[in-house]
């Protein structure tokens, strides 16, 4: 068994173009794999799917090489899990629900619930039920993150949170990956799947359209520039001298090139003498691939 | 304590802290109408011959009526929130991301819906014994104990189909309206079925037609004219057969019910 989490062709229909088609991906031990899509597009049903709580019409999901649904128990000794809506069982307050909650995990020290309840600052001795939907967010994430699981599945677990809250969020799947443990978090935010995620599979109506290495992302190949020169005749002598496939014109000064990173000593050395407005390097996002991926309808 | 396959204590400690003080509340609400029926009762004995007296009405009416109403609520209410309104809200998702078999999540509610009753019907049971001892002087507390396990048994049926519904649904409306319609119908079949009852009928005060209602509500196979021979010469067996049915009910729809919840997709 080399896959952590392996989906193989999983089927959950609800009906009425609802629910998730052949899904398969695979997640490798040791891999922060983002999960991004439209509303309704099948990303809880997926979650769903991988904690037990729905058994899948068709296909298979396997964990740590046991069925998630028949193993389902046994498997929520290396899970912890971020719901997508939070909604606590009846306590008081936060900490009456988190030392309870802890009874269920077989956890009697307190000590890393307590470091991180201080790293995301939260109070949990307030009432529970009056919380706000940060606070609530941040509970949620402690009682997950405190199991100290070797797998963390996460149902948009920034919601609500700060920026600054989240950006400690952040940190802390940092570590969690350095850790060594295998994380699958559902998001909305293209950046923060950017700034954490090893992978991303994009989800629409109920279908992964595209699998999106990070790295490309992080570290392209090929570098995107967008040049405005001071005049039409400037970018016109540019173009003939500097003969690329990728050289696109747009408006009256402007042209936009794709080459290869190595190659950008010499669009600067071929830029030399020329009068430039503007000098822009784009950067291909994963909103981007999302974009294009919705949009070609795929 | 932990969690086995088939019981959490967890869970359970859950259970109790959250309904404890329904529970007291039903404890003191019945133990203070057994006090008013039973202080009613001693006061309007007659010396009219048996026939007419109306002191059989309110007793009547105590255990076929009075005496249910804060317990039915108690088992429709806590039989919903344990199960299909935690679903619907989501908090099942905190139980069932853990270790926890549903089985046990199944398991250890329903050991909650059978106890809390008992301990329920347990201390008011108690109470009335020491009522009818102290007030209407009867020291004889067999036929109370049998007619409050009788009751015991007829609440666990009840909550036993209210617990059917929470797992069968996965909302919470629909999952009370199963098991309060069914709960609402049984009282007020019940409630007409007292006017058809044979000793009020034979008083004058009942209708014939009225015992129809008996036949249509699981509060008819409470017996208490049987109930009431079990320290007489000639005891009555009937209400035993009777309390096995309403046994049978609870025992299948408890099972149907926790079956059901351990196989369905949940929406968490």
């Amino acid at each position: 068994m080399t896959e952590m989490i392996e989906l193989s062709g999983v089927t959950k229909d609800f009906g009425k173009g609802r629910g998730i088609y052949d899904l398969s991906m695979s997640l490798e031990p040791g891999v922060v794999y983002g999960f991004i899509g439209t509303n309704g597009s099948g990303k809880t049903t997926t979650i769903r799917n991988l904690m037990g709580f729905m058994k899948p019409d068709r296909g298979t999901i396997r964990i740590k090489g046991k069925d998630a649904w028949k193993d389902r128990t046994e498997l929520k000794h290396y899970i912890s899990y971020v719901p997508g809506q939070i909604e606590f069982p009846r306590f008081r307050t936060g900490t009456q629900f988190l030392r309870h909650y802890a009874k269920y995990l077989d956890i009697e020290d307190f000590t890393y619930m307590e470091r991180l309840i201080s790293r995301l600052q939260l109070d949990p001795s307030a009432n529970l039920r009056r919380m706000s939907k940060g606070m609530k967010q941040k509970t949620a994430i402690v009682a997950a993150l405190m199991g100290d699981r070797e797998i963390l599945i996460l149902d948009e677990p920034t919601t609500g949170l700060d920026p600054l809250m989240r950006e400690a969020f952040l940190k802390l799947i940092r570590e969690e990956k350095a850790k060594g443990r295998t994380i699958f978090m559902s998001s909305h935010i293209f950046e923060e799947i950017e700034e954490v995620c090893d992978k991303a599979a994009i989800i629409h109506r109920g279908r992964v359209i595209r699998t999106v290495d990070m790295d490309q992302i992080r570290n392209p190949e090929n570098k995107w520039f967008c040049i405005t020169f001071n005049t039409a005749w400037d970018r016109a002598d540019f173009v003939d001298r500097f003969r690329y496939d990728t050289v696109k014109i747009v408006g009256g000064r402007s042209l936009e090139v794709t080459l290869p990173t190595r190659d950008i000593i010499i669009l600067l050395q071929h830029l030399k003498g020329y009068l430039i407005c503007e000098f822009q390097e784009r950067h291909t996002t994963l909103e981007t691939y999302f974009k294009e991926a919705i949009g070609k309808g795929e | 304590m932990k969690t086995t396959k088939n019981f959490s204590w967890p869970l359970f400690g859950q259970d109790v802290r959250t309904y404890r003080i329904f529970v007291v509340a039903v404890v003191l609400i019945m133990a203070m109408m057994s006090a008013v029926v039973t202080i009613a009762i001693d006061a309007i004995q007659t010396d009219l011959n048996e026939s007419m007296d109306p002191s059989v009405i309110l007793n009547t009416m105590y255990y076929k009526v009075i005496i249910l109403i804060p317990v039915f609520l108690l088992v429709v209410v806590v039989a919903n929130a344990l199960v299909s309104s935690q679903v619907d809200h989501g908090s099942m998702a905190y139980i069932l991301s853990t270790p926890t078999e549903r089985r046990a999540v199944a398991l250890t509610h329903v050991m909650f819906l059978l106890l809390s009753p008992l301990v329920v019907m347990g201390i008011v049971c108690g109470v009335k014994c020491v009522l009818n001892e102290q007030i209407a002087g009867d020291s004889d507390a067999a036929v109370t104990i049998v007619k409050f396990a009788g009751i015991y048994v007829l609440t666990e049926a009840i909550a036993a189909v209210c617990f059917l519904g929470s797992c069968l649904f996965n909302h919470s409306n629909r999952a009370l309206i199963f098991g309060g319609g069914i709960t609402v119908w049984c009282f007020i079949a019940s409630l007409l079925g007292v006017f058809g009852a044979e000793e009020l009928v034979e008083m004058g005060v009942g209708i014939e037609q009225l015992d129809i209602f008996n036949q249509m509500t699981l509060v008819g196979l409470l017996d208490m004219p049987a109930m009431e021979t079990v320290v007489s010469n000639e005891v009555n067996y009937d209400f035993l057969w009777k309390l096995g049915v309403l046994a049978g009910v609870s025992v299948v729809s408890y099972l149907l019910g926790a079956l059901r919840f351990c196989k369905k997709d949940l929406p968490l």
